[in-house]
Protein backbone atom coordinates (compact mmCIF):
# COMPACT_ATOMS: atom_id res chain seq x y z
CA UNK A 1 0.00 0.00 0.00
CA UNK A 2 0.74 3.63 -0.92
CA UNK A 3 1.93 5.92 1.96
CA UNK A 4 -1.31 7.88 3.12
CA UNK A 5 1.09 10.63 4.21
CA UNK A 6 0.92 12.85 1.17
CA UNK A 7 -2.95 13.06 0.45
CA UNK A 8 -3.31 13.54 4.35
CA UNK A 9 -0.96 16.30 4.14
CA UNK A 10 -2.36 17.94 1.32
CA UNK A 11 -5.97 17.53 2.13
CA UNK A 12 -5.25 19.07 5.89
CA UNK A 13 -3.29 21.62 4.12
CA UNK A 14 -6.88 22.43 2.39
CA UNK A 15 -8.35 22.45 5.36
CA UNK A 16 -6.34 24.66 6.91
CA UNK A 17 -7.06 27.01 4.15
CA UNK A 18 -11.03 26.56 4.34
CA UNK A 19 -11.41 26.50 7.97
CA UNK A 20 -12.39 30.58 8.73
CA UNK A 21 -14.18 31.46 11.73
CA UNK A 22 -13.24 28.70 14.50
CA UNK A 23 -13.30 25.96 12.39
CA UNK A 24 -16.85 24.98 12.91
CA UNK A 25 -17.83 26.16 9.44
CA UNK A 26 -15.20 23.78 7.84
CA UNK A 27 -16.49 20.30 9.98
CA UNK A 28 -18.96 19.76 7.03
CA UNK A 29 -15.98 19.75 4.15
CA UNK A 30 -13.78 17.67 6.56
CA UNK A 31 -16.82 15.24 6.96
CA UNK A 32 -17.34 14.91 2.95
CA UNK A 33 -13.86 14.39 2.54
CA UNK A 34 -13.07 12.21 5.43
CA UNK A 35 -16.02 10.20 6.09
CA UNK A 36 -18.18 10.18 2.76
CA UNK A 37 -15.73 10.70 -0.44
CA UNK A 38 -12.37 8.82 1.21
CA UNK A 39 -13.93 6.24 3.48
CA UNK A 40 -10.76 6.77 5.79
CA UNK A 41 -13.12 6.80 8.79
CA UNK A 42 -16.55 6.32 9.89
CA UNK A 43 -19.31 8.95 10.54
CA UNK A 44 -18.97 7.48 14.41
CA UNK A 45 -15.67 7.84 14.48
CA UNK A 46 -15.62 11.41 13.03
CA UNK A 47 -18.02 12.66 15.48
CA UNK A 48 -16.21 11.17 18.84
CA UNK A 49 -13.10 12.33 17.25
CA UNK A 50 -14.37 15.50 17.29
CA UNK A 51 -15.52 15.69 20.65
CA UNK A 52 -12.29 14.23 22.05
CA UNK A 53 -10.81 17.19 20.25
CA UNK A 54 -13.11 19.76 21.67
CA UNK A 55 -12.50 18.31 25.52
CA UNK A 56 -8.77 19.02 25.41
CA UNK A 57 -7.10 22.30 26.16
CA UNK A 58 -5.55 24.08 23.65
CA UNK A 59 -6.58 25.34 20.10
CA UNK A 60 -9.84 25.12 19.29
CA UNK A 61 -9.64 22.42 15.70
CA UNK A 62 -7.27 19.76 17.82
CA UNK A 63 -9.58 17.07 16.51
CA UNK A 64 -7.63 16.59 13.30
CA UNK A 65 -4.78 15.60 15.59
CA UNK A 66 -7.22 12.63 16.40
CA UNK A 67 -8.62 12.28 12.42
CA UNK A 68 -4.92 12.06 11.51
CA UNK A 69 -3.65 9.18 14.41
CA UNK A 70 -6.86 7.46 13.22
CA UNK A 71 -5.87 7.13 9.05
CA UNK A 72 -2.22 6.90 9.82
CA UNK A 73 -0.87 6.71 13.50
CA UNK A 74 1.05 9.42 15.15
CA UNK A 75 2.80 10.75 12.08
CA UNK A 76 -0.79 11.16 10.58
CA UNK A 77 -1.62 13.75 13.33
CA UNK A 78 1.40 15.36 13.58
CA UNK A 79 1.13 15.85 9.97
CA UNK A 80 -2.51 16.77 10.35
CA UNK A 81 -2.35 19.33 12.77
CA UNK A 82 0.71 20.70 11.28
CA UNK A 83 -0.73 20.86 7.69
CA UNK A 84 -3.63 22.40 9.23
CA UNK A 85 -1.81 25.07 10.65
CA UNK A 86 0.75 26.37 8.18
CA UNK A 87 -1.67 28.26 6.03
CA UNK A 88 -2.72 30.44 8.68
CA UNK A 89 -0.03 31.31 10.45
CA UNK A 90 2.02 31.95 7.62
CA UNK A 91 -0.57 34.58 6.52
CA UNK A 92 -1.04 35.48 10.26
CA UNK A 93 2.89 35.72 10.45
CA UNK A 94 3.25 38.04 7.02
CA UNK A 95 -0.11 40.18 8.60
CA UNK A 96 2.38 40.66 11.94
CA UNK A 97 4.02 42.72 9.14
CA UNK A 98 1.60 44.75 7.21
CA UNK A 99 -1.27 44.82 9.56
CA UNK A 100 -2.35 48.49 9.14
CA UNK A 101 -2.03 49.15 5.89
CA UNK A 102 -4.43 45.44 4.82
CA UNK A 103 -6.90 47.23 8.42
CA UNK A 104 -8.08 49.83 5.82
CA UNK A 105 -8.67 47.53 2.90
CA UNK A 106 -12.27 48.38 1.20
CA UNK A 107 -12.30 44.47 -0.48
CA UNK A 108 -11.34 42.83 2.68
CA UNK A 109 -13.78 44.47 4.45
CA UNK A 110 -16.37 43.68 1.56
CA UNK A 111 -15.12 39.85 1.83
CA UNK A 112 -15.53 39.72 5.61
CA UNK A 113 -19.28 40.86 5.54
CA UNK A 114 -19.83 38.45 2.63
CA UNK A 115 -18.63 35.15 4.61
CA UNK A 116 -20.16 36.47 7.70
CA UNK A 117 -23.76 34.58 6.19
CA UNK A 118 -22.21 31.84 4.41
CA UNK A 119 -19.59 30.93 7.22
CA UNK A 120 -22.81 30.72 9.21
CA UNK A 121 -24.53 28.40 7.35
CA UNK A 122 -21.61 26.16 7.23
CA UNK A 123 -21.15 26.59 11.06
CA UNK A 124 -24.81 24.96 11.05
CA UNK A 125 -23.89 22.18 8.72
CA UNK A 126 -21.49 20.95 10.48
CA UNK A 127 -23.71 21.20 14.17
CA UNK A 128 -26.33 19.16 11.98
CA UNK A 129 -24.08 16.38 10.96
CA UNK A 130 -22.61 15.74 13.91
CA UNK A 131 -25.80 15.92 15.38
CA UNK A 132 -26.89 13.14 13.01
CA UNK A 133 -24.57 10.67 14.06
CA UNK A 134 -24.32 11.08 17.77
CA UNK A 135 -27.76 11.96 18.84
CA UNK A 136 -29.68 8.97 18.59
CA UNK A 137 -31.88 8.78 21.74
CA UNK A 138 -34.00 11.27 23.03
CA UNK A 139 -32.19 11.69 26.23
CA UNK A 140 -29.12 12.54 24.45
CA UNK A 141 -31.05 15.58 22.73
CA UNK A 142 -32.36 16.74 26.23
CA UNK A 143 -28.66 17.03 27.22
CA UNK A 144 -27.48 18.52 24.07
CA UNK A 145 -30.59 21.20 24.33
CA UNK A 146 -29.48 21.36 27.92
CA UNK A 147 -25.51 22.25 27.63
CA UNK A 148 -26.66 24.47 24.86
CA UNK A 149 -28.87 26.87 27.12
CA UNK A 150 -26.51 26.67 29.81
CA UNK A 151 -23.50 28.04 28.05
CA UNK A 152 -25.08 30.47 25.95
CA UNK A 153 -26.82 32.01 28.99
CA UNK A 154 -23.19 31.63 30.48
CA UNK A 155 -23.85 29.71 33.02
CA UNK A 156 -21.01 27.54 33.03
CA UNK A 157 -17.58 27.14 30.71
CA UNK A 158 -18.25 24.99 27.67
CA UNK A 159 -15.33 22.71 28.56
CA UNK A 160 -16.78 22.13 31.90
CA UNK A 161 -20.56 21.21 30.73
CA UNK A 162 -19.16 18.80 28.22
CA UNK A 163 -17.13 16.86 31.27
CA UNK A 164 -20.22 17.23 32.75
CA UNK A 165 -22.70 15.76 30.62
CA UNK A 166 -20.21 13.17 30.14
CA UNK A 167 -20.10 12.31 33.74
CA UNK A 168 -24.21 12.27 33.40
CA UNK A 169 -24.31 9.74 30.06
CA UNK A 170 -21.97 7.57 32.40
CA UNK A 171 -23.93 7.88 35.73
CA UNK A 172 -27.20 7.28 33.13
CA UNK A 173 -25.72 4.39 31.94
CA UNK A 174 -25.30 2.86 35.62
CA UNK A 175 -28.66 3.46 36.18
CA UNK A 176 -30.68 2.20 32.85
CA UNK B 1 0.81 38.65 28.17
CA UNK B 2 -0.47 41.98 27.81
CA UNK B 3 -0.95 42.13 31.78
CA UNK B 4 2.43 40.77 33.36
CA UNK B 5 4.76 41.05 30.90
CA UNK B 6 3.87 44.04 29.18
CA UNK B 7 5.20 42.53 25.91
CA UNK B 8 2.04 44.03 24.20
CA UNK B 9 -0.50 46.57 24.87
CA UNK B 10 -4.34 46.33 24.98
CA UNK B 11 -4.94 47.22 21.28
CA UNK B 12 -2.76 45.39 19.79
CA UNK B 13 -3.72 42.29 21.44
CA UNK B 14 -7.20 43.19 20.57
CA UNK B 15 -5.85 43.42 16.60
CA UNK B 16 -3.87 40.23 16.68
CA UNK B 17 -7.27 38.50 18.14
CA UNK B 18 -8.96 39.67 15.19
CA UNK B 19 -6.43 39.06 13.00
CA UNK B 20 -6.20 35.32 14.36
CA UNK B 21 -10.09 34.93 14.14
CA UNK B 22 -10.50 36.52 10.23
CA UNK B 23 -7.69 34.11 8.97
CA UNK B 24 -8.01 30.66 7.93
CA UNK B 25 -6.92 27.78 10.43
CA UNK B 26 -6.91 27.28 14.63
CA UNK B 27 -7.70 30.95 15.83
CA UNK B 28 -5.43 30.16 18.50
CA UNK B 29 -2.72 29.52 16.70
CA UNK B 30 -2.85 32.25 14.29
CA UNK B 31 -3.26 34.63 17.49
CA UNK B 32 0.30 32.93 18.73
CA UNK B 33 2.13 33.52 15.30
CA UNK B 34 0.96 36.87 14.96
CA UNK B 35 2.62 38.02 18.16
CA UNK B 36 5.43 35.52 18.00
CA UNK B 37 6.31 37.56 14.88
CA UNK B 38 5.54 41.32 16.21
CA UNK B 39 7.91 39.94 18.85
CA UNK B 40 10.54 38.30 17.33
CA UNK B 41 9.85 38.02 13.58
CA UNK B 42 9.65 34.73 11.76
CA UNK B 43 11.40 32.90 14.64
CA UNK B 44 8.96 34.41 17.61
CA UNK B 45 6.24 33.00 14.97
CA UNK B 46 7.44 29.08 14.82
CA UNK B 47 8.04 29.09 18.83
CA UNK B 48 4.93 30.94 19.85
CA UNK B 49 2.95 28.39 17.49
CA UNK B 50 4.63 25.49 19.20
CA UNK B 51 4.32 26.43 22.59
CA UNK B 52 1.20 26.81 22.30
CA UNK B 53 -0.22 23.73 20.02
CA UNK B 54 2.03 21.34 21.43
CA UNK B 55 0.98 20.40 24.73
CA UNK B 56 -2.61 19.92 23.43
CA UNK B 57 -1.25 17.60 20.43
CA UNK B 58 0.20 15.05 22.87
CA UNK B 59 -2.71 15.46 24.78
CA UNK B 60 -5.17 14.05 22.04
CA UNK B 61 -2.66 12.03 20.62
CA UNK B 62 -2.56 10.00 23.98
CA UNK B 63 -6.32 9.86 24.04
CA UNK B 64 -6.48 8.44 20.56
CA UNK B 65 -4.40 5.92 21.21
CA UNK B 66 -6.16 4.85 23.94
CA UNK B 67 -9.71 5.48 22.51
CA UNK B 68 -9.02 2.44 19.28
CA UNK B 69 -8.32 -0.36 22.27
CA UNK B 70 -11.48 0.76 24.46
CA UNK B 71 -13.69 1.72 21.70
CA UNK B 72 -13.43 -1.53 20.16
CA UNK B 73 -14.88 -3.62 23.73
CA UNK B 74 -16.58 -0.48 25.04
CA UNK B 75 -17.98 -1.06 28.56
CA UNK B 76 -21.36 0.22 29.30
CA UNK B 77 -19.48 3.18 31.30
CA UNK B 78 -17.57 4.27 28.83
CA UNK B 79 -20.37 4.29 25.93
CA UNK B 80 -22.42 6.11 28.49
CA UNK B 81 -19.88 8.43 28.89
CA UNK B 82 -18.90 8.89 25.44
CA UNK B 83 -22.58 9.17 24.75
CA UNK B 84 -23.10 12.13 27.00
CA UNK B 85 -19.80 13.79 25.83
CA UNK B 86 -20.82 13.95 22.15
CA UNK B 87 -24.49 15.41 23.16
CA UNK B 88 -22.47 18.00 25.17
CA UNK B 89 -20.51 18.52 22.35
CA UNK B 90 -23.21 19.13 20.07
CA UNK B 91 -24.83 21.63 22.62
CA UNK B 92 -21.79 23.74 22.55
CA UNK B 93 -21.79 23.46 18.56
CA UNK B 94 -25.58 24.74 18.92
CA UNK B 95 -24.45 27.38 20.76
CA UNK B 96 -22.04 28.63 18.94
CA UNK B 97 -24.17 28.44 15.80
CA UNK B 98 -27.23 30.67 17.98
CA UNK B 99 -24.25 33.04 19.20
CA UNK B 100 -23.02 33.56 15.67
CA UNK B 101 -26.56 34.39 14.43
CA UNK B 102 -26.90 38.14 15.15
CA UNK B 103 -24.67 39.54 12.53
CA UNK B 104 -26.21 37.43 10.11
CA UNK B 105 -29.65 38.64 10.90
CA UNK B 106 -27.88 42.40 9.89
CA UNK B 107 -26.33 41.47 6.62
CA UNK B 108 -28.46 41.71 3.41
CA UNK B 109 -30.07 38.65 2.86
CA UNK B 110 -28.22 36.99 5.73
CA UNK B 111 -30.47 34.11 6.14
CA UNK B 112 -30.94 33.66 2.76
CA UNK B 113 -27.49 32.77 2.40
CA UNK B 114 -27.41 31.15 5.53
CA UNK B 115 -30.11 28.67 4.68
CA UNK B 116 -28.39 27.84 0.73
CA UNK B 117 -25.44 27.47 2.48
CA UNK B 118 -26.84 24.77 4.87
CA UNK B 119 -28.43 23.32 2.47
CA UNK B 120 -25.32 23.17 -0.28
CA UNK B 121 -23.58 21.60 2.63
CA UNK B 122 -25.50 19.50 5.42
CA UNK B 123 -28.06 17.88 2.50
CA UNK B 124 -26.82 18.16 -0.97
CA UNK B 125 -23.47 17.50 0.33
CA UNK B 126 -21.22 20.01 -1.70
CA UNK B 127 -17.45 20.42 -1.91
CA UNK B 128 -17.56 23.79 0.47
CA UNK B 129 -15.44 24.88 -2.74
CA UNK B 130 -18.36 25.03 -5.00
CA UNK B 131 -20.67 26.65 -1.75
CA UNK B 132 -17.67 29.37 -1.17
CA UNK B 133 -17.03 30.25 -4.97
CA UNK B 134 -20.95 30.36 -5.83
CA UNK B 135 -22.36 31.73 -2.43
CA UNK B 136 -19.58 34.43 -0.98
CA UNK B 137 -19.11 37.00 -3.95
CA UNK B 138 -22.87 36.96 -4.08
CA UNK B 139 -22.72 38.00 -0.64
CA UNK B 140 -19.63 40.34 -0.26
CA UNK B 141 -22.25 42.12 -3.70
CA UNK B 142 -25.23 42.98 -1.49
CA UNK B 143 -23.23 43.78 1.64
CA UNK B 144 -20.79 46.07 0.03
CA UNK B 145 -21.25 48.71 2.41
CA UNK B 146 -21.42 48.32 5.87
CA UNK B 147 -24.87 46.94 7.03
CA UNK B 148 -27.49 49.92 8.08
Amino acid sequence: MRSPLPPIGLVFLWFGIVSFGGGLAAVPEMHRELVDSRGWMSARDFAEGYAIGQLVPGPNMLAVVFFGYKIAGVAGGVLAITALSLPGAVLATLCGQAWARLGQNVWLGRLRRGLVPVGFGLMAAGAALVARTTITQWPQAVLALAVAVAIYRRWVNPAIAVLLAGVLGALASRLG
Amino acid sequence: MVLRRKWLDEDRFLEAMTVGRSLPGPNVSNLAAFIGALLGGYRGAVAAVLGIVAPGVGLVLLLAASYGPLAATPGPLLRGGLQGLTAGVVGVMASTVVQALKPVARARAGLVFAVAAFVAAAILRLSMMVVLVMLVPLASLLNRDEAP
